[in-house]
């Protein structure tokens, strides 16, 4: 299992982003963390090859001006295979159709409501990565 | 017979009447006077007679009485006895009887003869082919259309059964009625509200009309039957049928009295009765009884004013089943002038299945207004029952501020930040929603001149076009009948946008313009902002769509789903054109209601 070295944080509210990164921080997460106001930009991030590390892990908001989530999703198939990296789809959203097509995406490694908690995140990196955190890390 | 040979015989009747004149003459010379020898002269009158010699009858006749009396004095007056002028005066009385006689026998000949050909041509006049049949139905006469129709030569059916005419099938039961016919012979036609059939020559069956009259003859008791060919007829009426039958609804055809004389399938489908149970009804059979005493009058009334219409207009009406099932019709009229005077055709409708429609739209109808009423309320109640609380945080988070701001991180001061902006953003959003949920709830139409209202806009968006120096311009802006708060609303959206969205090294330009667009305005602002991708143009009218974060941009995503929402109050559309970086021109239709005011003014 590869090590977890860099975390890409799409979303186009600031304080949600902000309140990600903070809670990966308190987990004991010491990589990389890029934070993305919009899904243009993330997908002109993801393109750039020269990132060393390559974002690893994605956060992906649905609900965003312009390119909503799912029109991400659909442009990022173009450039990237299912396995490029994990992307775990958060949205404030009540609407089940959002959930079954998430689960119907070969992209979409896992779907969630926001906010994020510290049980979505131990999940995620344990079924996909070696442990980031130190566990007597407070939180 | 030829005129020649005519003119020889004649002539040699005359050549021998005048031999045995002659004779006589000699033989009565020759016998003494007593004997009256010159009632021979009477074979002469007959001969003559009988060789139709009339026109020289009489003068042959004083011929004859001549030569008697000649002969009576051929021997001297003085040889004239009592017995002798007995004698000859006995010849010249039977010379003329007999001359009288045949004569008026010639007379009442001729008489037979004109009437013989008077009856064949009117026989022959005849428009029908008729047959003329004695007792024991063989045809004594036939005129040249039986010839036409049955393709027979007359001399052919003269003397055959009548039955030849007549397909196999009905022979038997014609013999029947024949007989019958005879024994209570009457001018009718034959076989009421039958079908009958003719079968020619070929072979070939028609469906026929006959009419019958007795002939009372020497010869006894004569029938004389005219048949007409009613090929045509029947085929039209057959079209008119299966027009009738063709029509999606209940046609229904009846005359003066009230009588049914037509009625298609449709008809015996609505109202469970057999064709045969309809024809010759009253129609109020059709009716619930409750309506039938009013019906005949107005049935009456129609056939004085006969026109095309519905019938009842504005009244509920009702047909009633063979069962008894009332249900809701629709009914037109119209007249029929026919030959057989006016009818009217009626066209039912079973509007059931619209009647209940109609109810269950006015139920939804109902529901929807009871829905909306609900949902405003609710709108108005969650935006003051959301406020409250957001009231709370804002207020709290304003507290902490002024209260502990000193003692605060930076840390926290970015959390208060963020409190604050989200509570913010809150308020807008339901303040928003709580707009764009009222709009149209309290329209109402007046008119409006749409340059003060673009002033009014101007003033109120001083602050922001100040700040961006932008520059505001409209002419030619019309007057015209619509909703005014919220095409203010509209306008004052739009160019707010127009404002907003400006290029960052640009002065905002913005342009209001509008054009007669048949009964509507078609507005266009028009700007030389950032533009709108192609991809979104749609997508913009929807609410909480936005394009930009809130940090490029702010907004809450309600204002174009706003307008959108307005236009349809307006009687309208909204669309876009852009280029991305070129500006972008909204436009907008709104129906001029001034011909709407104008009536429900003339109402008031």
């Amino acid at each position: 299992m590869q090590t977890l070295e860099s975390i890409l944080l799409v979303d186009d509210d600031h304080p949600t982003n902000f309140l990600h990164t903070r809670l990966l921080k308190k987990m004991g997460y010491v990589g990389d963390i890029h934070e993305m106001y919009n899904a243009e930009d993330a997908l002109a991030y993801l393109r750039q090859a020269d990132h060393n590390p390559r974002a690893q892990l994605l956060f992906l908001d649905l609900n965003m001006p312009r390119l909503n989530g799912w029109e991400f999703l659909q442009l990022y198939s173009e450039y990237f295979t299912e396995t490029a990296r994990a992307i775990v789809v958060l949205t404030t959203s009540l609407n089940p159709d959002d959930e079954i097509r998430a689960h119907n995406s070969p992209f979409v490694t896992a779907f969630h409501r926001k906010p994020l908690t510290v049980d979505m995140i131990k999940a995620i990196v344990q079924s996909q990565f070696a442990a980031f955190w130190n566990d007597t890390a407070a939180f | 017979m030829s005129n020649l040979q005519e003119a020889e015989r004649s002539t040699r009747v005359i050549w021998f009447s005048g031999i045995f004149i002659g004779a006589f003459f000699i033989l009565d010379l020759l016998i003494p006077p007593a004997i009256a020898v010159g009632t021979l002269y009477v074979i002469v009158i007959f001969m003559l007679a009988q060789f139709e010699r009339y026109e020289h009858l009489v003068s042959v006749a004083c011929l004859c009485v001549a030569l008697v009396v000649l002969d009576t004095f051929a021997n001297g007056p003085e040889q004239v006895s009592w017995a002798m002028l007995a004698n000859r005066v006995m010849s010249v009385l039977a010379i003329a009887i007999a001359t009288a006689l045949l004569l008026q026998q010639k007379g009442l000949r001729e008489q037979d003869k004109a009437k013989d050909i008077l009856f064949r041509n009117l026989l022959e006049s005849a428009p029908d082919a008729v047959v003329i049949v004695n007792e024991r139905g063989r045809i004594e006469l036939a005129n040249k259309q039986v010839e036409l129709l049955f393709g027979y030569r007359k001399s052919e059916l003269i003397g055959r059964h009548v039955e030849v005419l007549i397909p196999k099938r009905f022979m038997e039961s014609h013999a029947r009625h024949r007989k019958g016919y005879f024994q209570a012979p009457a001018a009718r036609s034959m076989g009421q509200n039958l079908d009958l059939y003719a079968v020619k020559n070929s072979g070939d069956e028609f469906p026929v009309e006959i009419s019958l009259s007795p002939l009372h003859t020497d010869q006894g008791l004569l029938v004389s039957a005219s048949i007409r060919d009613v090929t045509d007829r029947r085929e039209a009426d057959e079209k008119f049928r299966d027009l009738l039958n063709s029509a999606p609804d209940a046609m229904v055809i009846v005359n003066e009295t009230g009588d049914i004389e037509l009625a298609n399938k449709q008809t015996e489908m609505l109202f469970g009765y057999d064709n045969e149970e309809l024809i010759g009804q009253k129609i109020e059979t059709l009716l619930p009884k409750r309506f039938q005493g009013k019906h005949a009058g107005h049935r009456e009334s129609f056939f004085n004013a006969p026109n095309v219409r519905g019938m009842g207009q504005g009244l509920e009406l009702f047909g009633q089943k063979k069962n008894g099932l009332e249900f809701p019709v629709e009914i037109s009229l119209s007249p029929l002038e026919t030959k057989a005077g006016l009818l009217v055709s009626a066209a039912i409708r079973d509007i059931t299945e619209r009647k209940e429609k109609e109810l269950e739209l006015s139920q939804y109808a109902r529901q929807l207004e009871s829905k909306n009423k609900e949902l405003e309320q609710f709108a108005y109640i969650a935006s003051h029952d959301l406020q409250e609380p957001l009231r709370t945080v804002s207020s709290f988070v304003e507290l902490l501020i002024e209260d502990h701001g000193s003692e605060l991180d930076a840390d926290a001061d970015t959390y208060l930040h963020y409190i604050s902006e989200a509570s913010q953003r809150m308020t807008q959003l339901i303040k928003g929603l709580l707009d764009y949920s009222r709009i149209g709830s309290q329209s109402t139409l007046s008119e409006v001149d749409c340059s003060q209202l673009m002033m009014d806009i101007a003033k109120d968006l001083d602050v922001a076009i100040a700040e961006k120096c932008a520059e505001v311009h409209w002419q030619d802006l019309p007057t015209f009948v619509t909703y005014a708060n919220e095409l203010r609303q509209l306008l004052q959206n739009l160019v707010a946008n127009a404002v907003k969205f400006h290029k960052p090294d640009a002065r905002p330009h913005v342009t209001i313009s509008a054009k007669r667009d048949g009964r509507a305005w078609r507005f266009t602002v028009a700007d030389n902002g950032i533009g709108i991708d192609e991809q979104y143009k749609e997508r913009i009218f929807m609410i909480f769509q936005r394009l930009h974060t809130r940090q490029e941009y702010e907004g809450t995503g309600i204002g174009l789903a706003h307008c959108k929402k307005i236009v349809d109050l307006l009687g309208g559309t909204i669309w876009v054109e852009s280029e991305p970086g070129q500006g972008c021109q909204f436009h907008f239709t709104a129906i001029d209601h001034r011909r709407d005011m104008e009536e429900s003014g003339a109402d008031a």
